[in-house]
């Protein structure tokens, strides 16, 4: 178990600083290696999935509400700074933080609906509203464009290297926030609301707030990562609220490893990567890819990170099991 | 008149179909408390399995119609003791695991065995009714049939059979179940292959109206569940009412409107009754 010094002492947190220091270092060095404009696309695929997976997490992760409803922050925000963008001119440092509010103020209804409420409400729900913003993209083809989506969003930087330090910048401030917020009380109280709901209740904590202020949160930052996907691509595409898409950022977040905000770092690299060193295979990528992380989460349940930790133990400690 | 009778026609099919998922949906819920988010993927393989043993293989219709189902139930079976088993208390695995499982890696083991493209499967017997100037279709009063049969056959399984009742004991309350000495992992593995075997039932049926595509398992999956909340976690009376309502509904909005508006009146329904009455429109709902 974490004693409060484990949590909160200095020597920890100078830990976590040089550790996130390290992070940063190699997110920011990376173009001096990775010169093709093909692989930092990659790279900021990745950037662009890590904060979604970690947003994720804040919630689901921590709280055991795991929501299907990732995909709504993406499509919804995606959508807000394209038609801000194409029909009043608005610029990306507009738009991306309209897209966060869009995507915060469906959280925040979202979530005071459905999280007040015990049982499968909440994970339900996000499933069927994910889908019906899909379904309302593709059906409404005048004023949002169908199946094609928009096209012609204004591009963010000039240069691919611009747009992959805009995304990495952004991404470690995100990673950075929400990794010092579930290290806070704010952690405390939603880790515990994970562990006994009705224990933490009993405590005199406002669980539905606490819940609700996780997912608005989450939306928020997901809502601009979305927006600044939809400049740096220049086309915002229904695809980007289906359902797929949410089930990725899950798999993502579980493959790394729930509740830790730094395991959905890793699935995210990780995943991404995968994805798309099997682009040769064609049409059987997502079938190993699928199989892959349901193997995974079959036989590691708690994720990539936890079997790092363990490893990590076993040597510092030799055989000694931690307690 | 006939636009009436039309709208009567199709829903009821459609509430059969519909009810035959939710029902399954509802009863693992109410007993093992989880939410199956693979429940669609095995409405998606029955009517794939009901293709490849009806139209490639050419096997009788109700000997197809029997493997396909406990092709299906085996599955969900397996899924539940090497899958599920483990983390059974744990809701948030059991449901990510789920979803993993149907909505991801079956779909494209479906994708890669099938293709993309639609598979439809001939009817199961031909000829048609002619009802009030409409002709029905013998393939549609069958499903029809087949529903109310089949969702009888489960009630009269849960109240008289010894399975059943173990069934809805565990339900009721399991420590007291365990007491009794009813081993309860079993129930929970039968539990999920009757669930799993109606919905692939379903799949089965709706095959000849359908086209079977490895995206068709979202829909079910969607409406089950809505139909579940407005009824009540739980209620299996409350899933048949309400599939028959929304059912309806749907057919009357994509007579009456526009098809592409059908999806948006579930919708509108299941957040009015989140917000007025969590519990279910027959408030017989139990949350766990």
């Amino acid at each position: 178990m974490n004693t409060y010094h484990d949590l909160y002492g200095l020597k920890i947190l100078y830990r976590r600083i040089i550790g996130l220091a390290i992070f940063s270092a190699i997110v920011l060095l990376a173009p001096l290696v990775v010169k093709e404009g093909y692989f930092l696309e990659v790279l900021f695929l990745c950037n662009y999935y890590v904060v979604l997976a970690c947003t994720w997490d804040l919630l689901s992760g921590y709280t055991g509400k795991v929501s299907f409803g990732h995909n709504l922050f993406v499509g919804a925000a995606g959508y807000t700074g394209a038609v801000l963008n194409l029909n009043l001119g608005w610029g990306p440092w507009l738009t991306l933080p309209m897209g966060g509010l869009v995507a915060g103020l469906l959280g925040l209804l979202v979530g005071a609906v459905t999280l007040r409420l015990k049982g499968p409400y909440f994970g339900g729900v996000t499933f069927c509203i994910g889908m019906l913003l899909y379904k309302f993209l593709c059906i409404s083809t005048k004023t949002l464009g169908g199946e094609e989506g928009l096209p012609g969003v204004s591009p963010l930087m000039s240069s691919p290297l611009g747009n992959y330090y805009f995304s990495a910048i952004f991404m470690l401030i995100a990673v950075y926030f929400l990794y010092f917020l579930t290290r806070s009380s704010f952690g405390l109280i939603l880790t515990s609301i994970g562990a006994n709901e009705q224990a933490s209740e009993g405590s005199g904590i406002n669980t539905t707030f606490y819940k609700v202020a996780a997912f608005t949160m989450s939306g928020a930052i997901a809502g601009i990562a979305s927006a600044m996907y939809t400049h740096i691509m220049q086309h915002a595409t229904p695809a980007m609220a289906h359902e797929t898409l949410g089930a990725v950022v899950l798999m993502m977040a579980v493959v790394g490893g729930m509740g830790t905000i730094l395991g959905p770092i890793i699935g995210g690299y990780v995943l991404t990567i995968i994805n798309e060193a099997f682009r040769f295979m064609g049409d059987m990528r997502l079938l190993i890819y699928s199989g892959l992380t349901f193997g995974m989460f079959l036989f590691a349940p708690k994720g990539v990170f936890d079997i790092i930790l363990r490893v990590y133990r076993r040597i510092t400690q030799g055989r000694k099991q931690p307690t | 008149m006939s636009a009436l009778l039309n709208i009567f026609v199709l829903g009821t099919i459609w509430g059969g179909i519909y009810s035959l998922i939710a029902v399954g949906f509802t009863l693992i819920l109410g007993v093992a408390g989880i939410v199956n988010l693979a429940h669609g993927a095995f409405y998606m393989i029955g009517a794939y399995l009901a293709y490849t043993f009806m139209t490639i293989l050419k096997i009788n219709v109700v000997i197809s119609a029997i493997l396909a189902v406990a092709g299906v139930a085996l599955i969900g079976m397996l899924l539940d003791q090497i899958g599920i088993r483990p983390f059974r208390e744990n809701h948030a695995y059991v449901v990510v695991l789920t979803l993993i499982f149907g909505q991801i890696f079956c779909r494209q083991v479906i994708y890669a065995i099938y293709g993309a493209h639609g598979k439809s499967v001939q009817n199961f017997i031909n000829g048609e009714i002619e009802l009030a100037g409409m002709y029905i279709s013998y393939q549609k009063l069958l499903i029809i049939l087949a529903a109310i049969i089949f969702v009888s056959l489960l009630y009269l399984f849960i109240k008289k059979t010894k399975i059943g009742k173990s069934i809805a004991a565990v339900e009721q309350n399991k420590v007291a179940s365990i007491l009794v000495g009813i081993r309860y992992e079993r129930v929970y593995m039968m539990t999920m292959g009757v669930s799993a075997g109606l919905a692939a039932l379903a799949g089965v049926f709706a095959s000849p109206i359908i086209e079977a595509e490895p995206g068709m398992s979202s829909f079910p999956l969607f409406k089950a569940f809505a139909i579940v909340v407005i009824g009540g976690l739980g209620s299996m009376g409350g899933a048949v009412i309400v599939s028959l309502l929304l059912a309806y509904s749907e057919t009357a909005v994509s007579y009456l409107i526009s098809a592409n508006y059908s999806d948006m009146v579930y919708l509108t329904v299941l957040v009015l009754i989140l917000i007025v009455r969590p519990t279910g429109i027959l408030n017989k709902g139990r949350i766990k």
